[in-house]
């Protein structure tokens, strides 16, 4: 299974399965199936969807699942405490 | 994008939002069981009523339950490679791949209903069996993945 980071992006970044689904020349259902981990991008797809937010492909898909947002702010900022 | 089916093309009719009824994955295995039933009631009927209008007159609901289904998976057994994208693609590669064998099996077993009439006792229950298996063996890949896709998400 790849992980992703595709409902944190769009959240980030107001943009809509539709409007991913139409810059990457998908169907909005497969960008939801993606998110939902229900199927798997080729990596033609993944290049365009990481191209389409503009990063390294690498922090959008992964193989292992990605660190919760808090864990790494705890760990940016040296602590619970820092 | 709600349109007339019978005019527009066909990958707009089954991407059209008028049959979102059809796509919730209850609904779509609903149509399943509709269509396993009609399989199973039109040789039952034609024997029982022994009237060749009975076999013609079931292929209505079985046009109307196919076309649900069909477009309840958004017409990706339907549609041209062009009209789908890579997921649709892989899912319908994936139910061929999967269901070529059984496939085969009923077209072979249909034809031989075709070929041999009276074969089964009687010449219409043999038509309306292998009619069946026929549609069976058609509707294969739909059926599947009708049953088995997860419920889509929004948009």
């Amino acid at each position: 299974m790849i992980h992703n980071r595709l409902n944190v992006l769009r959240a980030e970044r107001n943009v809509s399965r539709k409007d991913l689904a139409d810059a990457v020349g998908v169907n909005f259902q497969t960008v939801g199936y993606i998110e939902r981990g229900d199927y798997s991008p080729s990596l033609e797809l993944a290049l365009k969807i990481a191209a389409y937010f503009e990063l390294p492909v690498e922090m959008v898909f992964s193989l292992k699942p990605f660190e919760a947002l808090t864990a790494q702010l705890i760990k940016a900022k040296g602590g619970i405490n820092g | 994008m709600t349109g007339n089916p019978l005019t527009q093309p066909l990958r707009v009719t089954m991407n059209d939002p008028q049959f979102d009824w059809a796509r919730p994955r209850l609904m779509r295995r609903r149509l399943v069981l509709i269509f396993a039933g009609l399989l199973v009631a039109t040789p039952l009927l034609t024997w029982a009523l022994d009237s060749v209008f009975v076999l013609l007159g079931m292929l209505v609901p079985f046009v109307i339950v196919m076309g649900s289904l069909n477009a309840s998976v958004r017409g990706m057994t339907e549609l041209r490679s062009s009209d789908l994208d890579e997921r649709e693609i892989a899912y319908r590669g994936g139910a061929y791949a999967r269901l070529y064998w059984p496939g085969v099996f009923l077209g072979v077993a249909a034809g031989m209903g075709f070929m041999n009439p009276g074969a089964i006792g009687a010449y219409l229950l043999t038509a309306a069996l292998a009619l069946s298996v026929f549609n069976l063996a058609m509707a294969l890949p739909t059926l599947w993945l009708a049953w088995s896709l997860p419920d889509e998400p929004g948009a």
